[in-house]
């Protein structure tokens, strides 16, 4: 489960994340979208312990990041849309490094399930200079899915994949869910975030401007009835004008 | 509004229409980066970087008093130094022919490939476009070669040698370029291709075998010379001998202008330099089609380079195939600091080649070869020995600055690294670790060679016991010093990410220098105020047990050392401590930083 209460984060004068709560539940797949800007990369690194909030707190499976660090992001992945591999690993070598780091006693059996499942098994040698970027995300994603994380962050993860590659990562992601994983999926695709998620939390200059289901969101604003996804978002993020269009 | 540069003409077809083109962009781009740099010197810290940067380089061209001399003045002078020259031309162009894979020389950027392959310009205007903008940094090295070594005695005037030098730097780029289109377009047609390469490769190889054999005949006369000049000007008397005379007679035809001494020389040696690199032009210019393919492939894989390179927020490092499987293992299970050390330390097996650990064997292995085969030969094994103690102890000073398989590689992963379940002080302790083990095995190799090389040498004259004494005590001592010292390298780069260079992206500039400066000496004042109290303490002890134990000499000495050494990797773990808060705790500023 992840739990966040009143996360703040400042640059500065800037007010990037503005005292956000919600609340992911084991098996549940929150959409976070919101405009650029809207303070969404910073709120998943914030989640991911990546930066330091300013204020508030975030809890996985119970652990607060910022005091119980290891034992948080032990439970934690986070998967950015650039992927960040190191150089000189091999595929196969970067999952054993990761399995170490994550304490995976039978990553050797683990690895070439996850390889098959992202179609890497041909490239287990390759350095990841000689990986296509869709590869490379491929591979970023099955580093994030080998500890069997319990708290998914997702930060555009279908950045750079095909079309295959991406119905394989909406399938990935529903069942690491339906496994019980609490998973958070930031993406402009809305589509991709109507399609897998269950609920939606809607953000704009780091405040909250919506939280639920599509059907609870119509319901606390009426006026939004029967739109299409893209002009509900437009009607919530952006110039009224927009949506009317 | 239009560029008043360059007017919207037809198709870029003539050498006129390229020339303008590359002029607008070169001055376009010149003038945009002085801006970028007027605009950054408002910050401080690039006007002190500049100042600093720019009063070495005064210092270094314009202030010297001491100039590499020759026998009369200047090495352009110098006939040992022309000869030496002449077999470094030879290796390169046998490199160039035989085993050149660099294709730098004709990759063209990403933004040129976008804008000059679809444009209706032709591939020898391409060419030309190429070979102008090779002569910017030919003009300005050889303007800076003859500020570095061309002040000298003779009557030549600097303006004329520069020449030599521009047309010289001109041949080797066009010959580097025409051989990378042979070779690429022979390469093309496989095996049939390979065989083309066989007019080269006997030419080379007869070549290679004739100095071969001059160098195995001349062993017994070098090998009796002692001094490092003795040395070289008899290694110079055996390049005069008839064969290797021919063989590289037509290098140091390229290479007369340059070593000419008066202007009467330097007009009879010139014109024949002139017309090969006008030979030289022709040649390369007339490989259209060739140069189309080759430069096709060259910037295709330049692009792939720099696409995987932004892709990973790296900076320019160069594809390397895995190959097998690794050699070191790794446990699923155990600290998870061991992680950090192990793919470092299999980054540098990598980085580096598998010379990178071949290497110091190989010099371990040479050095009982020498020993072997030149015993009683006591000069030259004093001055190899003593090189090897002169490099052990210059990797101390400098090591940690230029072995970086640390938090300087690392930070640029800053935002993965932070999500690991690792503490921070374990993270940073691994990384120093990285660069630690490396330069410690590096050391105590060269210690080891020296040790070896100097054993039946008295005449250093430290006793044998000292000597095995030293080398006993040198892994512990060492590694703590090591690891202070590339702590601190560390401490910098989390502490000043902005001081400090980051990944391998490369970067220029007086102000980067200067920069580079001040943190090599505020790098060095901390090493010396980290070593303080270790050396307060050993002292210390040291003068203690003296007092109070006659003839206690080698008791003291150990527990002095042992003292200090005990010290300094309390602070080294004091300093990896609160590092590690800076680390979990501190922002990301990193221009660097994804």
């Amino acid at each position: 489960m992840i739990e966040v209460d009143q996360l703040t984060k400042f640059y500065g004068t800037l007010t990037a994340v503005d005292r956000l709560s919600f609340t992911v539940a084991r098996g549940e797949i929150l959409g976070l979208v919101g405009p650029n800007g809207a303070g969404k990369t910073t709120t998943l690194t914030s989640l991911a312990g990546i930066i330091i909030p300013t204020g508030g707190t975030v809890r996985i499976d119970g652990f607060d990041i910022a005091r119980a660090g290891v034992e948080a992001k032990s439970r934690l992945a986070f998967i950015p849309d650039e992927p960040h591999l190191f150089d000189y690993l091999t595929v196969e070598e970067h999952l054993r490094f990761v399995g170490r780091l994550y304490g995976v006693a039978d990553v050797a059996e683990r690895i070439p399930s996850l390889l098959a499942e992202l179609e890497l098994t041909e490239k287990t040698r390759s350095l990841p200079g000689e990986l296509s970027r869709g590869m490379r995300q491929k591979l970023a994603i099955a580093c994030g899915l080998l500890h069997s994380p319990t708290a998914l962050i997702l930060d555009e993860p279908l950045t750079g994949l095909d079309p295959g590659g991406i119905r394989k990562m909406k399938t990935t992601i529903s069942a690491r869910a339906r496994e019980g994983a609490s998973v958070i999926l930031s993406s402009h695709l809305l589509h991709l975030v109507q399609e897998l998620c269950t609920r939606l939390l809607v953000i704009k200059r780091g405040q909250l401007v919506a939280l639920g289901t599509i059907a609870e969101i119509v319901a606390e604003r009426p006026e939004l009835a029967g739109l299409e996804l893209e002009d509900l978002f437009l009607a919530l993020t952006g110039d009224p004008s927009d949506a009317a269009r | 509004m239009r560029s008043p540069g360059i007017r919207a003409t037809p198709p870029a077809d003539g050498a006129g229409s390229v020339f303008r083109v590359f002029a607008y962009l070169t001055v376009v781009s010149i003038r945009n980066r002085f801006v970028t740099m007027v605009k950054q010197i408002r910050n401080p810290r690039y006007a002190i970087a500049l100042v600093i940067g720019g009063v070495y380089i005064w210092f270094f061209l314009f202030n010297r008093t001491e100039m590499p001399r020759g026998r009369s003045g200047g090495p352009f002078a110098s006939v040992e130094v022309e000869l030496l020259a002449a077999v470094g031309l030879f290796v390169l162009f046998m490199r160039w022919w035989l085993f050149g894979n660099d294709r730098s020389a004709l990759a063209f950027t990403p933004a040129e490939i976008q804008f000059f392959f679809p444009a209706p310009v032709t591939r020898r205007a391409l060419i030309q476009f190429k070979l102008l903008r090779g002569q910017l940094a030919i003009i300005f090295n050889a303007m800076l070669w003859v500020l570095i070594f061309g002040r000298s005695e003779s009557e030549l005037p600097p303006v004329l040698r520069a020449v030599s030098i521009w047309a010289l730097f001109t041949i080797f780029m066009l010959h580097r370029l025409g051989a990378t289109i042979v070779r690429t377009a022979t390469a093309k047609h496989g095996k049939a291709g390979a065989k083309r390469n066989i007019i080269a490769l006997a030419l080379f190889g007869a070549a290679t075998v004739g100095l071969m054999w001059t160098a195995v005949e001349a062993y017994p006369i070098v090998r009796n010379v002692s001094g490092m000049g003795a040395i070289i000007r008899t290694l110079a008397e055996v390049l005069q001998q008839p064969v290797p005379d021919a063989l590289l007679a037509p290098f140091r035809i390229l290479l007369a202008p340059t070593f000419a001494q008066t202007s009467s020389e330097w007009m009879k040696a010139f014109p024949t330099v002139l017309l090969i690199a006008l030979l030289h032009y022709v040649w390369v210019i007339r490989t259209e089609l060739a140069f189309e393919d080759a430069a096709v492939e060259a910037s295709a894989q330049r692009a792939r380079r720099i696409e995987a390179m932004r892709a990973r927020r790296s900076g320019g490092v160069k594809p390397v195939r895995a190959g097998n499987r690794s050699w070191i293992p790794l446990a699923p299970l155990g600290h998870p600091a061991v992680a950090i050390l192990w793919k470092n330390v299999l980054a540098f097996t990598r980085s580096s080649g598998r010379g990178a650990v071949a290497i110091p064997f190989a010099i371990v292995l040479s050095a009982i070869v020498l020993i072997t085969v030149s015993s009683g030969e006591v000069a030259l094994a004093t001055v190899i020995g003593t090189v090897a103690l002169a490099m052990a102890a210059f990797s101390v000073l400098v090591g940690p600055r230029f072995v970086r398989l640390d938090l300087r590689q690392d930070l640029m992963h800053l935002r993965l690294l932070r999500t690991y379940p690792i503490e921070g002080s374990a993270l940073v302790a691994a990384e120093v670790a990285g660069s630690t083990l490396v330069l410690t095995v590096t050391q105590m190799l060269l210690l080891i060679f020296a040790h070896v090389v100097l054993l039946a040498q008295p005449a250093i004259g430290v006793d044998a016991a000292i000597r095995w004494a030293i080398l006993f005590i040198a892994p512990a001592a060492l590694l703590v010093i090591n690891a202070a010292s590339v702590t601190i390298q560390n401490g910098a780069a989390l502490l000043f990410p902005a001081w400090v260079k980051i990944g391998t992206a490369k970067s220029g500039g007086v102000e980067v220098l200067g920069q580079s400066i001040l943190t090599m000496l505020a790098s060095l004042i901390a090493l010396a105020l980290a070593l303080l109290p270790p050396g307060i303490m050993a002292v210390a002890a040291f003068a203690g047990i003296q007092f109070v134990f006659e003839d206690a000499f080698l008791a003291a000495t150990i527990v002095a050392i042992v003292l200090g050494l005990v010290t300094l990797a309390f602070e080294v773990g004091m300093a990896m401590s609160l590092l590690g808060e800076v680390f979990e705790r501190g922002e990301i500023v990193s221009a660097g930083n994804p």
